[in-house]
């Protein structure tokens, strides 16, 4: 996993520091201004639950490479209470986003896949991730550079 | 915090951003998009607070007007993006509501065919009527041009069908093509949902067929065939009981 950032999360000065690696990660995975934003957005979300919740915590963040797609995966964990009852926490209207929509909800909908395990009294880690499709002139100059640095046989 | 005040504390941190771009100014204009939300301000409140913002900048002596414009840019695209997490939330909600309403449909045009078969009696020709209704209410619930019933009545095959009335000049045609594709090709799934009916000891009555539907058939679709085909096999086999004689009658 040498790819992986590690951002630890103990206030809201790291939660400045998780936005802008996610946002410098997204920028290099070519996603565009407007992904780059929402991810960011996303990545405050859960940095702000980790703050609100178990006061202390971790978020890593790595690129994800397949063929007809790249994309990005964060995990935040954390330590703290846990989530009692999870499907409920993901939905518009769970107490502490009023209803509005923000928080996990909001970071949920922002990305393209969104998971919560949590025990109570164990913590809660959320992985989520973000896609974007590879066009086909993208993957064949991606070719072309391979074939140029490694000519093969 | 006032309209006024949020119009203040949105001015000073676009101005920071102007003379300090980074993570830091952005997280503010973030936060202060969610600090709008939460106090229930439009788009359109945000965009003329922002609007103000600017103007306030580009007037200064001195500007780099293109900074200013530029810096304007990240700052507002930051600031909606609490936004974009509401608009998507409504996004659900309404997809939710058009399901329920749909399942609101189900149940309601389920209970009318519940209530159409209890009215069929022992009469001759009863159990034609029945399988008639079955396919009109298949057809029509789900959306589908065509619906097949088949069954065997003491070894007598009986069949049903049911086209939407669009279909009414090529009736005869999709008849003849559909019927011909169920023996030729008994699990084309694009076309053609099927459903078995089956008695309460597991044995096969006949089937329920749905063919062409605008945009193809969905999983909700064929799960609603399948609750329908149960529905169906119940009312054809309490009908049968009833023609027949209950068990100890």
């Amino acid at each position: 996993m040498g790819d992986d950032i590690i951002v630890s999360i103990h206030s809201d000065q790291d939660m400045v520091v998780a936005r802008a690696q996610s946002r410098s990660l997204a920028d290099s995975l070519g996603f565009s201004r407007t992904e780059a934003t929402l991810i960011a957005t996303a990545v405050s979300e859960i940095a702000r639950n980790i703050l609100m919740h178990a006061g202390r915590g971790e978020i890593s963040m790595r690129p994800l490479r397949e063929d007809v797609r790249c994309g990005l995966i964060v995990v935040a964990q954390d330590s703290g209470p846990g989530i009692r009852d999870v499907s409920r926490a993901v939905e518009s209207g769970f107490a502490s986003t009023g209803g509005l929509g923000l928080g996990l909800p909001g970071a949920r909908r922002l990305m393209d896949e969104f998971e919560i395990e949590s025990e109570p009294s164990e913590g809660t880690t959320v992985t989520m991730t973000k896609w974007r499709m590879r066009d086909d002139l993208e993957r064949l100059r991606e070719r072309r550079l391979r074939r140029a640095v490694d000519p093969g046989p | 915090m006032s309209a006024l005040g949020f119009g203040a504390s949105y001015r000073a941190g676009f101005h920071d951003h102007v003379v300090s771009a980074g993570e830091r100014s952005l997280r503010a204009a973030y936060e202060l998009g969610r600090l709008a939300v939460g106090r229930g301000l439009s788009l359109l409140d945000l965009a003329e607070v922002h609007h103000e913002a600017l103007w306030s900048e580009i007037r200064l002596e001195g500007v780099d007007a293109e900074a200013v414009v530029r810096a304007a840019g990240e700052f507002f695209l930051e600031s909606v993006s609490a936004y974009e997490m509401v608009r998507r939330g409504f996004e659900e909600a309404r997809q939710t509501a058009l399901l329920q309403g749909s399942h609101l449909d189900m149940l309601r045009q389920l209970s009318d065919f519940l209530a159409d078969t209890s009215l069929v009696s022992d009469a001759p020709g009863s159990l034609e009527e029945v399988m008639r209704l079955i396919a009109e209410h298949a057809r029509e619930l789900i959306g589908a041009r065509l619906c097949v019933v088949s069954l065997t009545d003491d070894g007598r095959p009986l069949r049903a069908s049911s086209y939407s009335p669009d279909d009414d000049d090529q009736t005869g045609k999709l008849e003849a093509d559909h019927l011909s594709a169920v023996a030729s090709f008994p699990n084309a799934p694009e076309e053609r949902i099927r459903a078995a009916l089956s008695s309460l000891d597991g044995k096969e009555l006949g089937s329920l067929e749905l063919f062409d539907k605008e945009d193809g058939f969905t999983a909700v679709d064929k799960a609603t065939l399948v609750h329908l085909s149960q529905v169906a096999s119940a009312a054809v086999e309490r009908l049968r009981l009833h023609m027949t004689g209950y068990p100890g009658d």
